[in-house]
């Protein structure tokens, strides 16, 4: 008997609780967060820019949020595996990821297996360093100016994974200049492409900017073009490839290149899972646009990609957002562009 | 470049920077206890140092980083479970001694040669600083595969016993570092359709699985109590006969601190194959290379000396470049982005007593670590005496733990598992766990500078200068038994 | 002609060899497909060769395993089928710790693990309790605490 009238009571208890919450509004963003742990989904090996750029958030985000941030990185497959754990995780704001967007993007585009998340379905909380790649070689080596990449036959230039962002720009490339030229691929990061071209072993690849200026800057490599229609701030000597070359009266190229320079952009991204109330979107793009006038954040991104981030290259989430689903309306197109690169250009 | 170096040195025993240094081996050992590896405590360091003054963050993540096989040469010794990847082949030989009652001489071989090979190899690394440059650019395609083949050819020595086994399990090797992604052709290979696979199979969870469950494993099956039945010297004089045994076998000790080294500098190679390289040279080189897997202190001295001694030659490759030559190089390098100084020849040119504080840094982490860890050692031989079963939950979650924590995933679990019962089956059937590993370790880059090589340089790719003298060295490896006998026998006629 | 087991293990690596080979023509590349078929084809050769001369050599007693260090009345005398029965008890509690990680999380799992394993191997309940309670709490507070590392906390209590 006494236990019967223990778990009613228990029972009786719990109702009232479960009615007592059921009339209450949920949590405000701010209360919401305090206390709470927050997932960031890093899509590289610890030491990337990504990586390393989101460590560097965590102090600011707890400062603004109240919430800790559990750093994991989920790099399988060439940072799939993050976009995808992300695509199905719950959009309740406890999951973030920072990733590059140009390696999400190519994956999806290409077909890469496995790459079921849907880029333009992500929420974009906003983006740090939008880059573009540039066209690098030994600073000694034989190759000086574009003309002598032309004039060059057998050329050998180097690539990490074959449908990766860097391995298609360089074929890209090769296409735009009408080089003779192959890309090997296979190479495992930007780090040793770097040590191949100082070696001699290949002549040349195209590098996302902020990964190119640190060596730039020490004298062992030399920038030839930029794969944009304009110039960079930072390396205002090297010529846009539209300017460097003449592409009149071929559309197919200038089409080619319009889209290294405004869709195929490489950009370090906050996004969150897809779905995520909008209350709480709109709360983390305020946090992080605060980020934009740090005095601090800014040093210390600066410090971190070795040149002075512009404001311009800081995008808003809105703005981040629309990038992505431009790249995606012409994902069709790319695709079969860039397996034929694969097939033609590849050693 | 002397004054450089002076001035370099006087910063590393500033109060703040060598409190700095000393909390960073106090981590740094830990972490090699925990099993969790330089790039995990790395990472995990990081976001509270990267604030401080460069001289103090950096000390501390170089100290933190260049100690951690240290630490795990002693869970080698006393449980039989790597704390790092490069401290298992430490486990084959440092194990066994343990068995016998000799943990204390294990400990002290393995920790002296840590030591004294930590600082040996940041004399190497300033010799070189000149002539760095000019070495490594000279390791291309050929000459890197020519390095890898050289290290696969150890895979003969440590099969030495049976052949053809040791070749079975040297090939397997190869075979599992095959697994995931092809940067070449951009074909996923037995993976499944798997994310957990399609960067390969993690060396930790192998590792761990394939010595430290492995050997609980034929613990129990045996059925023992302990570790050890008695112990053959006690206390500081057991510790102390392992440090002499380093004196005694110091040539062993220096050809292992440079092969350390040297695989060091070499990009994209590291420690994990250091071990085993030195490991088998160490075999190859001892009077009694039959005693070698069951309690030889040599193989213990050799690949100790030789994890410890690559850590200041990857240092200065990434100093020298601003390339990393590790992933755990890679985060050191983020660190070295995130206090402001930028890598590369820059730094050694305009920032030379930066570097020289580094690597004096270094020298002054292993001794202290040395000092720290020599001196627990007697205390630590008693875990030998602890009841197998109060061993065996505490493996099981170090090795799980260790497993886990890399990737973060709880599949590497399961990797450890099969690995453990892959492990068990191979010791019980006379195969070479140490071949498999090497195998893995040096299987990918061995298919990928094969092909490399082939369609840069063509079939002739191995007539460069660099090649060819490696190609003799391969050829060395191989003649060495006979090569032995002849001259072993050459003296005796002349004695006679 | 009583098979060992040493041979059953070298088949089992065959079979898998037999598979990989199998595997590898389906990559479509040549670059992806030939490592792996040389290699599997290598492991299978070396193989018959050794299971060959396995199968041909004198069938032997069961020995008993023996460590020659220690005194022999430690050493527990082990033959075929208690060898097995013993590694697999040992395999058992191995895998049922992980998958005690997988539903309950690292901290718990370790708890329940070292409790239960201790007192099926005889230890009394007071050792048991203390022993698995300190290696928990030590566990916990170098990895939560001490590392900030973050264990994984199982289905169950939401991981």
């Amino acid at each position: 008997m006494k236990s019967v009238v223990a778990v009613v009571c228990c029972f009786m208890v719990t109702l009232s609780f479960a009615v007592g919450s059921y009339g209450q509004e949920p949590a405000k963003p701010a209360a919401f967060y305090k206390g709470k742990n927050i997932d960031f989904i890093l899509n590289e090996a610890p030491g990337g820019d990504a990586d390393l750029l989101g460590r560097l958030l965590g102090p600011y985000v707890k400062e603004h949020t109240g919430a800790t941030p559990i750093f994991v990185n989920r790099r399988s497959a060439g940072g799939v595996e993050g976009y995808v754990y992300l695509s199905k995780a719950a959009p309740d704001g406890l999951a973030m990821g920072i990733g590059t967007t140009l390696p999400m993007l190519l994956n999806k585009i290409t077909g890469a297996p496995g790459a079921i998340y849907e880029p333009d379905k992500f929420g974009y909380v906003c983006s740090f360093l939008r880059v573009r790649n540039v066209f690098i070689v030994a600073a000694k080596g034989p190759y000086k100016t574009i003309a002598d990449l032309k004039k060059a036959k057998k050329l050998v230039l180097g690539g990490t994974s074959p449908q990766g962002n860097l391995a298609l720009a360089t074929m890209s490339s090769i296409k735009l200049l009408d080089l003779d030229a192959k890309v090997i691929t296979g190479t495992k990061g930007p780090g040793p492409l770097l040590q191949d071209i100082l070696s001699g072993e290949i002549a040349g690849t195209c590098l996302p900017m902020q990964l190119a200026m640190r060596g730039i800057r020490d004298g062992n490599y030399r920038a030839l073009f930029t794969l944009a229609n304009e110039r960079f701030s930072a390396i205002p000597d090297v010529p846009s490839l539209k300017e460097a070359y003449d592409m009149a009266g071929d559309e197919e190229k200038k089409e080619l290149l319009a889209m290294w320079d405004q869709s195929l952009v490489m950009s370090q991204a906050i996004i969150t899972p897809p779905g995520l109330a909008k209350e709480k979107l709109d709360f983390l793009r305020e946090i992080y646009a605060k980020l934009k006038s740090s005095p601090q954040f800014r040093k210390d991104m600066d410090k971190l990609f070795a040149f002075h981030v512009e404001d311009a290259d800081i995008l808003a989430g809105p703005e981040a957002e629309k990038l992505v689903k431009d790249a995606m309306t012409k994902a069709g197109k790319m695709k079969s562009i860039f397996l034929q690169f694969i097939k033609e250009y590849r050693l | 470049m002397i004054d450089a170096f002076l001035q370099g040195t006087a910063t590393v025993f500033q109060p703040m920077v060598f409190l700095s240094i000393l909390v960073g081996v106090v981590l740094g050992v830990s972490v090699g206890v925990t099993a969790i590896g330089g790039m995990v405590a790395c990472a995990l360091f990081l976001p509270f140092v990267y604030q401080l003054p460069p001289e103090l963050a950096l000390s501390f993540l170089v100290a933190l980083t260049s100690v951690v096989f240290t630490g795990g040469s002693i869970t080698s010794v006393l449980l039989g479970v790597p704390g790092t990847a490069p401290n298992a082949a430490t486990v084959i030989d440092g194990f066994p001694m343990a068995q016998k009652g000799e943990a204390g001489r294990a400990l002290g071989a393995a920790i002296g040669s840590s030591m004294f090979g930590g600082m040996a190899s940041v004399f190497l690394a300033m010799a070189m600083i000149p002539v760095l440059k000019p070495i490594v650019l000279s390791f291309r395609a050929p000459e890197m595969f020519m390095v890898i083949l050289l290290g696969l050819s150890f895979l003969a020595i440590m099969a030495a016993g049976s052949p053809v086994k040791g070749m079975i399990s040297g090939f397997l090797g190869v075979l599992l570092a095959l697994i995931g992604f092809q940067g070449v052709s951009g074909v996923y290979r037995f993976t499944f359709g798997s994310f957990f696979l399609s960067d390969g199979l993690d060396l930790n969870g192998v590792v761990l699985g394939i010595f430290a469950l492995t050997e609980m494993f034929d613990m129990i099956v045996k059925g023992k109590k302990t570790i050890a039945m008695e112990v053959r010297k006690v206390g500081f004089k057991g510790v102390f006969q392992g440090v002499k045994d380093i004196w005694i076998h110091k040539w062993l000790w220096f050809r292992c601190c440079v092969i350390g080294y040297v695989v060091g500098i070499v990009p994209a190679i590291g420690g994990n194959a250091a071990m085993f390289v030195a490991y088998g040279h160490a075999k190859q080189t001892s009077r009694t290379p039959e005693k070698f897997g069951t309690g030889c202190v040599e193989g213990v001295i050799g690949p100790e000396s030789a994890n410890n001694a690559s850590s200041a030659g990857d240092l200065l490759t990434t100093m020298a470049f601003g390339i990393p030559g590790s992933a755990v190089m890679a985060l050191l390098m983020g660190g070295f982005l995130l206090v402001g100084v930028t890598p590369g020849p820059v730094m050694i040119k305009d920032s030379l007593p930066l570097v020289f504080t580094l690597l004096v840094g270094i020298a002054v982490a292993n001794w202290i670590a040395g000092i720290i860890c020599l001196l627990i050692a007697p205390q630590l031989m008693k875990v030998s005496f602890i009841r197998i079963d109060y061993l065996f939950v505490i493996i099981s979650a170090v090795v799980f733990i260790g497993a886990f924590i890399s990737k973060l995933s709880l599949l590497d679990l399961v990797v450890a598992i099969v690995f453990g019962v892959l492990g068990y089956g191979m010791k019980r059937f006379g195969y070479s766990r140490e071949a498999l590993i090497l195998g893995l370790v040096l299987g990918e880059l061995f298919e990928f500078y094969l092909t490399r090589s082939l369609k840069i340089f063509g079939p002739t790719f191995f007539m460069t200068p660099t090649s060819l003298v490696l190609l003799v060295f391969i050829i060395l490896v191989f003649a060495y038994p006979w090569l032995k006998n002849v001259f072993s026998r050459r003296s005796l006629k002349g004695a006679q | 002609m009583k098979i060992k087991p040493g041979s059953v293990f070298l088949i089992f690596i065959l079979l898998l060899m037999i598979y990989t080979a199998t595997e590898a023509l389906s990559f479509g590349h040549y670059e992806a497909m030939l490592a792996p078929l040389l290699l599997s084809m290598a492991i299978l050769g070396l193989g018959a060769i050794e299971l060959v001369r396995e199968l041909r050599s004198k069938n032997k007693r069961a020995q008993p395993i023996e460590d020659e260090d220690l005194p022999p009345m430690v050493v527990a005398r082990v033959a075929g089928g208690s060898e097995m029965r013993r590694f697999g008890t040992a395999l058992s509690w191995i895998g049922g710790f992980a998958l005690g990680i997988y539903s309950m999380g690292f901290f718990i799992s370790t708890l329940l693990f070292a409790l239960t394993y201790l007192r099926v191997r005889g230890l009394g309940w007071l050792s048991s309790t203390g022993f698995a309670a300190g290696f928990t709490v030590l566990l916990y507070v170098i990895f939560e605490i001490g590392l900030r590392s973050h264990l994984y906390r199982g289905l169950v209590f939401g991981g």
